[in-house]
């Protein structure tokens, strides 16, 4: 086993044109999403026994078993993602998909990961609050060297503890992570009794800065963002998270983009159990319905689902719910646009008069906009417009729901008399 | 000069006074002789070299007084546009002002950009007005009775081929020349403007507009596009005049330089029906 490993490692330092043909024969078969829906993965039949993440809007990687190393196999490389219907982005990501797939082990298994570097560009993976070897860390240049165009590394090294973790690259990392290179790594405690919960979701939060009518993302954008995305996807298109009332419920979520997103539930109360540091005393836990996530960060929040409903959960930086919008603009509330509508339609035949009540309308009306491009407010409820973009979904609690199943129950009939209502 | 006779005798050949049609460039000319030189004598001064090069420079003046006046006509009207984008800009900011979401400063800044415009305007007014009295004077016909066609005839899409030049003197083959090089950049500038830059900035009006259903860009950036588009199709109304211009003044290079029995000014169905005659 040390000799294999020492070989491969060392393969991996010299370049893969080191690599012999045998080994890269032994290269396990990338593995491919079949599309931006959430796709529950199965019990695992393979090695260690564990509950495994649903990731919305995401998928987890199949592995196999090489003795007593588990192998993955991810491949770099540019992918076209659906941000929501309607929109399509011309990202980076792993195996088709960004964020690549949902990479799940255990406690104490040793994991052999492939890395094949399908981009135009030298590429790292850095395995985000991880203890292993220095010469694992991925950080181009630091630690090892940059994996180039056309070649594969392997990274070997044992998961030494569980927790919720992420992968990214650490080579041209502003480009890499502007352009959606990320994805997950769930580590699940040796005792699949240990931290139990019915359900454990999972996302990365991002952002992309892509012009209205484009659909590659701007790489250099700092802080103007205009999709604000979970999972590289925005409401209408981020899945609903589901749970059967009185479940235990585990949300795991990273944050690689440029800001801190506060995160909302609404219905219920929460801890944070654990972070990207590992799991949280149980004594230093204190009850939230908003956890804030910080840049380069994981937060993993834990609830009794209690409360039956469709639960609004989101980021409650307001404008992280808003598809996209011009920054810098007039605020029309309020100014009288009406006597002057005539004269612009005669400039402007599809002229019509905007943002004089609030802009609440946009979640109504449907204009047309550029190709490519989501409304900024958008989406529709039980009752309405719902007026939403972004880092918005909704969270339904129901009864009776089978431990295995996801599918979104509809909208939720609230009992006679306890709706809010006119008086 | 026989040539010289050749036009006079071709121009007042032409029968009628008030045309039926939009009044065309020949149509202006025919009139503008009549009324200057008939009056002034017989015919036959015309063969007298003096008389017949004044009356050929004067048949080029009177076209290019034509092309210039129908170009004014359709440049009035898009200046009022240009106008209007900024009577609107200024009026949306009183609106917000009013509303409390502007600040005077911000006011200020729409006020003066509409002011300055404004007063830059009113000379070129003048100027297209000036365009079109002149002509009316030359024919002597008051501008409302003009009957000035809506705009010039298209630019053709391929210019005409360099005239033939061996055969003339050195000084005429280098006016002929320059003429026509001329001709050549006038026409690729104009159809520039009426192929590939109006259409464009028709098209980012467009988008514009999308972006505004959006709100992705506010009024103020709707309209200033709608001004770009008014001041791209005035730059363009004056590229296609610039080109019957030149296209003019090479057939008046070509005309005065060539044997009289080469090139009439005005021969029917020459190149004058077919370009530039406005109809």
């Amino acid at each position: 086993m040390l000799s294999r490993r020492n070989l491969l490692t060392g393969a991996a330092l010299l370049g893969a044109a080191a690599v012999s043909r045998a080994s890269l024969s032994a290269i396990p078969e990338a593995a491919y999403p079949a599309g931006p829906r959430t796709q529950v993965p199965p019990l695992p039949t393979t090695g260690r026994p564990f509950h495994p993440v649903v990731t919305l809007n995401g998928w987890s990687a199949p592995w196999t078993m090489n003795g007593e190393w588990k192998e993955f196999h991810l491949v770099a490389e540019p992918v076209e993602r659906q941000i929501a219907p309607g929109m399509r982005a011309k990202l980076w990501g792993y195996n088709g998909q960004s964020p690549g797939p949902t990479i799940e082990g255990v406690e104490g298994d040793k994991v052999r990961i492939f890395v094949t570097n399908k981009l135009a560009e030298p590429t790292t993976v850095h395995w985000h609050g991880m203890i292993l070897p220095n010469g694992m860390d991925g950080v181009g240049g630091l630690t090892q060297p940059y994996i180039p165009v056309g070649k594969t590394f392997v990274y070997e090294f044992e998961l030494v503890k569980s927790g919720t973790f992420m992968y990214h690259p650490h080579a041209d990392e502003m480009v890499q992570m502007a352009m959606g290179m990320m994805g997950l790594f769930i580590v699940h405690p040796r005792d699949p009794a240990e931290h139990r919960v019915d359900r454990d979701y999972a996302f990365l939060i991002n952002a992309y800065d892509i012009a209205p009518g484009a659909s590659t993302p701007s790489v250099a954008t700092m802080t103007d963002f205009n999709l604000w995305s979970w999972n590289s996807r925005v409401f209408p298109g981020i899945d609903v998270p589901v749970a059967g009332q009185g479940e235990r419920v585990r949300i795991r979520m990273g944050n690689l983009s440029m800001t801190s997103h506060p995160i909302h539930l609404h219905g219920h109360s929460f801890e944070v159990t654990c972070t990207d540091g590992g799991w949280v005393r149980e004594s230093a836990r204190w009850p939230e319905v908003t956890t804030d996530v910080p840049v380069g960060a994981m937060r993993a929040v834990e609830f009794v689902a209690e409360n039956e409903g469709d639960w609004a959960f989101h980021c409650h930086k307001s404008h992280h719910t808003m598809g996209p919008m011009g920054h810098g603009t007039a605020n029309m509330i309020g100014a009288r646009q009406d006597h002057l509508e005539e004269r612009m339609i005669k400039l402007v035949p599809d002229f019509m008069v905007m943002g004089n009540h609030g802009m609440g309308d946009m979640g109504e009306m449907e204009m047309p906009l550029p190709d490519n491009t989501l409304p900024m407010m958008t989406g529709s409820g039980p009752f309405g417009a719902l007026a939403m973009g972004g880092m918005f979904t909704v969270f339904k609690v129901r009864k009776g729901l089978g431990p295995r199943d996801f599918t979104d129950p509809g909208w939720y009939t609230q009992p006679a008399g306890t709706t809010a209502r006119e008086v | 000069m026989r040539r010289h006779a050749i036009i006079l005798g071709f121009a007042l050949c032409l029968t009628g006074i008030a045309p039926a049609h939009a009044l065309t460039a020949d149509d202006a000319v025919r009139i503008a002789l009549r009324k200057h030189i008939a009056p002034t004598g017989p015919i036959h001064d015309a063969a007298e070299p003096d008389v017949a090069a004044a009356m050929t420079e004067f048949v080029e003046d009177v076209r290019g007084a034509w092309f210039r006046a129908v170009a004014a006509r359709q440049a009035l009207a898009l200046l009022d546009e240009v106008r209007e984008t900024l009577d609107l800009s200024a009026e949306f900011a009183q609106s917000l002002r009013d509303a409390g979401n502007l600040s005077a400063l911000d006011l200020m800044r729409h006020q003066v950009l509409q002011a300055e415009t404004t007063a830059g305007l009113a000379v070129l007014r003048a100027d297209l007005q000036i365009e079109q009295e002149r002509l009316a004077h030359l024919v002597g016909m008051a501008l409302s009775d003009l009957g000035l066609p809506d705009k010039l005839a298209d630019v053709p899409p391929s210019p005409a081929a360099a005239p033939p030049t061996a055969s003339l003197p050195p000084e005429a083959q280098w006016s002929v020349r320059t003429a026509h090089l001329k001709y050549l950049a006038a026409h690729e500038r104009a159809r520039a403007y009426a192929a590939t830059i109006v259409p464009l900035r028709r098209k980012i009006t467009e988008e514009t507009t999308l972006r505004f259903n959006g709100m992705l860009v506010d009024i103020f950036a709707l309209l200033a596009d709608v001004r770009e588009q008014a001041s791209a199709s005035l730059t363009a109304i004056e590229a296609e005049r610039d080109f019957w211009l030149a296209e003019n003044a090479l057939r008046y290079a070509e005309v005065v330089s060539h044997e009289p029995q080469a090139a009439p000014v005005l021969a029917p169905g020459a190149r004058s029906g077919a370009a530039g005659g406005g109809h």
